[in-house]
């Protein structure tokens, strides 16, 4: 059991260090608390979901998993701790001035002036879970936690948004293809 | 408010509006998360085994995140274990190299037939 708990805290402690350069104002002395943190949520589920291990890959990797995610999800929230957010869509993307060619522009202006459309007709459910993550970049755990839901929850609020905005671009004779952008 | 080239609109706009296709649930991804990062791990066709799971990734910036670092450690780790293993060898051989026999006449010892 010592030396699950060390493998998670050692796994926790990579998480924390590669969340620490997306938010730098994450302390030192904060990353040790939760990894050591993220380590002791991993194994009691660990624990409680032994019986869900079925050899598909090595125990070290199963396990891990719970490590990583428990400590990304705390980083993510300790780091936006106090801060705002953003549910209206302030940051809605502009096609800048001084594009190549009118119609190039134009079509542009078109497809977002759509886009942003279809939003408004969201419910204000969907247009807040869209808006936080799709458009503002709010970390879904972080928004699961202020709206009292779930990860899960909240991601199959944006992929039926997702869907439904997409059949309104297509509906009105929009394609915008089905390259994935990440 | 972000200000970009018209060229670059129809990307933003499919990056908002997620991937196409069907789509494992976050919950999914987690249950799945180990066996699909070993085998990228091992070189294997993950996303044609799993296109559910790429599609996942490609539209859930969290998930994509603990993908990208569960991978990271793990590709670590085998990092790790080989420089541990090609010192041990390393070791082991300027040990031999110091003794009369060779490592490999002292390796051998251990697979030639008796008699």
């Amino acid at each position: 059991m010592r030396e699950l708990h060390e493998l998670l805290l050692r796994a926790a402690r990579f998480e924390v260090r590669r969340r620490q350069g997306a938010f730098p104002h994450v302390a030192d002395a904060d990353a040790d608390d939760l990894a050591w943190q993220s380590a002791d949520d991993a194994l009691m589920s660990i624990l409680r979901r032994l019986n869900d291990f079925r050899g598909d890959s090595r125990f070290t990797t199963w396990a891990c998993k719970f490590a990583i995610v428990e400590a990304g999800v705390k980083v993510r929230r300790h780091a936006w701790r106090g801060r705002e957010i953003p549910l209206t869509p302030a940051s809605w993307p502009v096609v800048a001035d001084g594009a190549p060619g009118p119609d190039q522009h134009a079509e542009a202006r078109d497809l977002l002036g759509a886009l942003r459309e279809e939003v408004e007709r969201l419910t204000a459910r969907q247009q807040e879970v869209f808006v936080a993550v799709a458009l503002n970049g709010v970390p879904i755990d972080v928004l699961a936690e202020r709206l009292c839901s779930s990860r899960g929850a909240l991601y199959k609020t944006l992929h039926d948004v997702r869907r439904k905005l997409r059949a309104g671009l297509v509906a009105r004779g929009l394609d915008i293809g089905e390259g994935n952008c990440r | 408010m972000t200000t970009h080239m018209p060229d670059d609109t129809y990307g933003i706009v499919r990056r908002l509006v997620g991937p196409v296709g069907p789509e494992l649930s976050c919950d999914e991804c987690f249950d799945l998360l180990d066996v699909y990062v070993e085998l990228e791990e091992r070189g294997g066709d993950a996303d044609a085994a799993m296109p559910a799971m790429r599609a996942h990734l490609l539209g859930c910036p969290a998930c994509r995140d603990d993908h990208d670092s569960l991978r990271a450690l793990i590709e670590l780790a085998a990092v790790g274990c080989a420089y541990f293993l090609a010192c041990h060898l390393a070791r082991q051989r300027a040990r031999c190299r110091s003794r009369p026999r060779s490592f490999a006449t002292r390796r051998l010892r251990y697979v030639r037939m008796p008699g």
